[in-house]
């Protein structure tokens, strides 16, 4: 029985795979009329190449991401919206915020800036108390505006390369480097707990929060522009993005 | 709202090509009206700016506009034709607006239209431009765009299926057309075929920085590109990768907040000098390709015409398409005419000529129509880049009182600048 039973298994995988991968065309495949070749040598010219060894496997995930998109987050974070007064979501939003700045501080200072370091530093200072646990932000409007440091940006101050292209289910653009970060980041939050999660059971909720808060500031919508280009542009800006940031 | 993003990222980055980056951020510079590249690009600033509406009551409208039309799988996501319609309480004008090369529905420029017309008191109809991939996709018969006649076609199909959509749900008092860049040209034709088929009767029709002759207003373009950067296409890349690494070291000793609108400004503003004119060319001329890029692809594979994919290849869903993209940065929209648009077009009417061709994508073919039809305006300025040697004196000639003239502002750089979105808004209120 068994043999049989991985037989069938296998054969299925098989028609699975047939049918994501797409049948092959039996129509005879003619010549463009334009070829690259035509005008330059293939690799000749690596300028805003993007390594991108994964593309089909990113482009899956790309499509997976429009999907969960549609059905299930931007429906969620509506229905977020609809409920919750947008003064609460501000506080909320702020309240993120201000945990993001122990991030910020640990990565600015494994950076060695002092100034961006201090900036973080201070701003989670005061807004962990005069803020009121960061559902306020008064140090920016004291003039000690956000640093946006990650691992992934400490990992490229040091000179580590983006390293191959990554679509990451929900998050969406990355690489190897950032989603590296990512996971270091992630990592070092849970070691230090700075909401005791340890000893209560609000991580699901914070989480959750948490991802509705982050979606719902990122305007960008999967395959709305239309552009039968929008995977490669995407790529290259989050590419050019992150540079920016890293150089920052 | 990718190109938006893309094309600013771009237009940063190259503005300080050749920069010494210590000097950034230092001086400070006036906007300066005068300058039709840098109109173009950078808009109007903030505090000259009509007010603009950020929430309006919005229907999205996916549109199926050839239910037997079978969308090729790499395309699953243009199957149909997305447009919008921001309505108003009660009876009032629905004004139809049609997007500028390239550009979708829901583009900058069409969201500051629709502001300024909403806040006009009209229902307003948001729709792409033919020449851009979803329309091209999903709404385009001959799946080959850049013949006005056949665009209008397609247009006048597609507002006729959004209209039977909405009667029942808006109270509709008259019904007004206008088109920026390319699609205020476009708007004359529709209106032409509006006298003809008679469905909506449009009592006003307005041209907003209209191309005068398609060829030559994309000939302009495509030499920006070829002209200014320093070994032309084949140097796109270079161009692009060189001004991104100049800007990330600008940028790193500036203070920047984040990128919006506004950002684009205090960069500018804050430029040691004035970035010079074959940047600012090689931008437009670049932002013009990628729009063109898209237009071709979308309709090569919708035709099989094999001209960058292979004919009779079939793509597939995660086929990579970066050799298509490098490749399309060499095509010019004159050779997308003479090796695509004309034998698509000779397929039809096998005596079709280039000259013709070119002559009857313009105003000129039908100027006696525009010359006689009081409801159709243009507005413009004298600076527009699109406009070609004796384009305006046309404009002038044929519209008389029923052109305004604005002397600067390049091309459609100011068409949320204050006194321009009044004198639009005006033209479709006066009786």
């Amino acid at each position: 029985m068994k043999p049989i039973m991985n037989r069938a298994l296998l054969s299925s995988i098989l028609i699975a795979l047939a049918m994501l991968t797409g049948c092959a065309t039996t129509a005879p495949v003619g010549e463009a009329k334009y070829r690259l070749s035509d005008f330059e040598k293939p690799g000749t010219d690596a300028e805003l190449d993007i390594s991108d060894p994964l593309e089909p496997l990113n482009k899956s995930l790309y499509r997976f991401n429009y999907y969960f998109d549609s059905y299930f987050f931007i429906p969620l974070v509506d229905a977020y919206q609809f409920v919750i007064p947008d003064y609460a979501e501000q506080r909320i939003a702020s309240f993120f915020d201000n945990i993001a700045d122990i991030r910020n501080t640990f990565n600015g200072a494994l950076q060695l800036k002092p100034a961006s370091t201090g900036t973080s530093l201070s701003r989670f200072a005061i807004n962990s108390t005069v803020g009121v646990f960061g559902l306020w932000d008064p140090a920016s409007t004291w003039g000690l505006q956000r640093q946006d440091e990650d691992f992934g940006q400490t990992l490229g101050h040091y000179g580590v390369d983006n390293g191959p292209y990554l679509v990451l289910p929900v998050f969406g653009p990355s690489n190897l480097r950032d989603t590296s970060g990512l996971l270091v980041d992630g990592w070092v939050f849970s070691r230090i707990d700075p909401l005791n999660f340890e000893k209560n059971d609000l991580d699901t909720s914070y989480y959750a929060l948490y991802a509705i808060t982050t979606r719902k500031r990122e305007p960008f919508r999967y395959y709305k522009s239309g552009s039968p280009f929008e995977y490669e542009f995407i790529r290259l800006l989050y590419a050019a993005k992150r540079q920016l940031q890293v150089a920052k | 709202m990718i190109a938006r993003s893309f094309f600013f990222a771009l237009f940063l980055a190259s503005l300080f090509l050749g920069m010494p980056p210590a000097q950034a951020a230092e001086k400070s510079q006036r906007y300066p009206q005068s300058d039709p590249w840098l109109s173009t690009i950078l808009g109007t600033p903030l505090d000259e700016r009509a007010p603009y509406l950020q929430d309006i009551p919005t229907r999205l409208i996916d549109l199926e506009v050839f239910p037997d039309r079978q969308v090729p799988d790499a395309f699953w996501y243009n199957d149909r034709l997305r447009s919008s319609l921001a309505y108003q309480e009660g009876k009032a004008p629905l004004i139809f607006i049609i997007a500028g090369t390239g550009a979708g529905f829901n583009s900058d420029k069409m969201l500051s239209l629709r502001s300024i017309f909403y806040q006009a008191g009209f229902h307003v109809v948001s729709i792409s431009s033919p020449t851009h991939a979803n329309f091209v996709t999903a709404a385009s018969e001959s799946r080959a765009p850049g013949i006005l006649r056949d665009d209008a076609n397609d247009l006048y199909r597609v507002m006729q299926t959004l209209w039977a959509e909405l009667k029942d749900e808006i109270e509709v008092s008259d019904f007004y057309l206008t088109g920026y860049s390319l699609g205020g040209t476009q708007a004359a034709f529709v209106s032409k075929l509006d006298d003809e088929q008679k469905t909506f009767n449009f009592s006003k029709v307005l041209m907003i920085n209209p191309a005068v002759n398609l060829f030559t207003s994309v000939s302009l373009l495509d030499s920006m590109l070829e002209d200014n950067i320093p070994g032309g296409a084949a140097g796109v890349r270079r161009f692009l990768s060189r001004a991104l690494d100049k800007f990330a070291t600008v940028y790193s000793k500036g203070d920047f907040v984040k990128f919006d609108h506004e950002f684009l400004f205090n960069i500018y503003r804050g430029l040691p000098e004035a970035p010079t004119d074959a940047n600012l060319k090689s931008l437009i001329g670049i932002s013009f390709r990628i729009s063109s890029s898209n237009m071709i692809f979308a309709a090569d594979v919708m035709r099989d015409a094999g001209f960058v994919v292979p004919k009779g290849y079939v793509l597939g869903r995660n086929d990579p398409l970066d050799a298509y993209l490098k490749t399309l940065a060499y095509i010019s929209f004159a050779t997308y005419l003479d090796d695509f648009l004309l034998p698509a077009a000779q397929e039809r009417d096998p005596a079709l000529t280039r000259q013709a061709l070119i002559n009857g994508s313009s105003l000129r073919a039908i100027s006696g129509y525009l010359d006689q039809s009081q409801k159709i305006g243009v507005m413009t300025n004298a600076d527009d880049i699109i406009l070609g040697t004796g384009d305006l004196d046309y404009l002038r000639q044929t519209f008389g009182n029923r052109a305004t003239i604005f002397p600067h502002g390049g091309h459609c750089g100011n068409i949320d600048q204050r006194d321009f979105a009044a004198a639009m808004t005006r033209y479709f209120s006066q009786p």
